[in-house]
């Protein structure tokens, strides 16, 4: 019962997904059922947010997670997610094709905004697969690929993990810098570091840039079925809808790295410790979202599977990632809801070396720290 | 001031992009799969060409934490 439960808890976005796909094929207001789910679970997430639990392990110290449960469920939201988009062209061609018959638009709105929001929750499973050396890493790149961002697989593995908390990393948020600002900003570092990765590679080879090994490239091209697929469903309706979907879903994408490590530093050539991410992790956030909001455990033991991941008593928010999305989506709010908390981490967490730069972010920023008064 | 350089540089690519592909009416053929394929291939082609100005444009500089 207990292994039962255990992996169970971690199917509420294959199901949500499901159902969001159920409602685009049904049409009319069933298209909504997707941006409908998105406010439940900001409900659950808030009304949860005091209840925080360690990671089940039997008295042994065996893990109750089942690899090859939790891996075929992963591997499956690819199809999943194919699906979806396949659901909203359909939708999207059958207003295209009948000129606002069949479909109105405020249904048409529904599925694309449906869609772009399940879609980029879809990025926990192509982060957790980033992490797998083996097929999971392809998987990864083409569940990417559909939000147009296969980039990341590399990015995250070879320069958030190992230049977090530093300049070097384009993905952790800098003290002052707001969401909307950082969305931009890492996505396009992180598909920089991919296109100069492969850049220095071609040059090393002695081979043009343009070829078939580079990955940044191929990357790309793994997005081209479904930029195809839009554009015949409907032509612009289509483009429009593929650019709602991968801006939505990349800027869910780049709030989850807003939010797991606003304002954090690490001094260059230090080790990644826990301090140097913000959990989240009351129960709904954690099943959610399979245990993505451990972050200080993950950065520190990132092939970990994410059942094992734990509580290790790092810098934490104490709320949700739905409701601190909703903070982050106001910047005024947020700054002043963090600095308490980079205050805490300053005094508490920070090596000497960090809270002198932290101070340097203080004097730029001219941020009004508790500390100063 | 050097993101917002890249993005005019954006901007005016995909601006031109859109103009040939209207003045050759490729919106009246997007239901044909065959041009649909490579309309789609031009579209990723003008997606990957402007992630490349604003990488020379902008270069490491919106990346720096202390300007």
């Amino acid at each position: 019962m207990r292994i039962f439960s255990v992996n169970a808890r971690y199917l509420i976005v294959p199901i949500m997904s499901l159902l969001t796909i159920g409602g685009i094929l049904l049409g009319d207001t069933y298209t909504w059922l997707g941006v409908i789910l998105f406010g439940v679970c900001t409900v659950a997430d808030i009304a949860t947010r005091n209840i925080h639990r360690r990671a089940d392990f039997a008295p042994d110290g065996r893990s109750y997670g089942v690899k090859y449960f939790q891996y075929g469920v992963m591997y499956f939201m690819l199809p999943v997610f194919i699906t979806l988009q396949l659901a909203l062209a359909w939708q999207i061609h059958k207003y295209a094709s009948s000129a606002s018959e069949a479909v109105s638009v405020m249904s048409l709105i529904g599925a694309t905004l449906s869609a772009a929001l399940w879609a980029g929750l879809g990025i926990i499973y192509g982060h957790e697969l980033s992490h797998n050396k083996k097929e999971g890493f392809f998987v990864s790149r083409l569940i990417m690929a559909l939000s147009g961002a296969s980039h990341f697989t590399y990015a995250h593995v070879y320069n958030h993990h190992l230049d977090l908390g530093h300049e070097d990393d384009p993905a952790t948020a800098p003290r002052g810098r707001n969401v909307y600002a950082h969305a931009w900003h890492s996505h396009m570092g992180q598909s920089h570091y991919s296109y100069d990765m492969e850049a220095k590679k071609a040059k090393r080879q002695q081979k043009s840039f343009i070829n078939l090994n580079n990955r940044w490239l191929v990357g790309y091209l793994f997005s081209l079925p479904t930029l195809v697929l839009f554009i015949w469903a409907g032509g612009l309706w289509g483009i429009a809808a593929i650019l709602i979907i991968w801006g939505i879903s990349n800027f869910l994408l780049e709030a989850l790295n807003f939010m797991g490590h606003y304002g954090l530093i690490r001094e260059e050539g230090k080790p990644v410790e826990h301090r140097h991410s913000w959990d989240n992790d009351n129960i709904f956030t954690s099943w959610f979202f399979i245990e993505i909001g451990r972050q200080c455990d993950h950065h520190v033991r990132g092939e970990t599977y994410f059942w094992e991941l734990d509580d290790v008593k790092g810098p934490n928010y104490g709320i949700g990632y739905f409701q601190l999305f909703l903070y982050i989506l106001v910047p005024p709010f947020f700054r002043k809801f963090v600095q308490v908390h980079l205050d805490h981490w300053d005094q508490n967490y920070a090596t000497e070396a960090e809270r002198n730069i932290a101070q340097e972010f203080n004097r730029h920023a001219k941020l009004e720290t508790h500390l100063a008064r | 001031m050097k993101t917002l350089y890249g993005i005019a540089g954006m901007t005016l690519w995909t601006s031109l992009v859109a103009l040939v592909l209207y003045l050759f009416n490729a919106h009246d053929y997007y239901n044909h799969f065959g041009w649909a394929v490579l309309f789609g291939f031009i579209l990723l082609i003008a997606h990957v060409v402007n992630m490349v100005i604003y990488f020379n444009i902008a270069g490491k500089e919106p990346y720096k934490w202390f300007k």
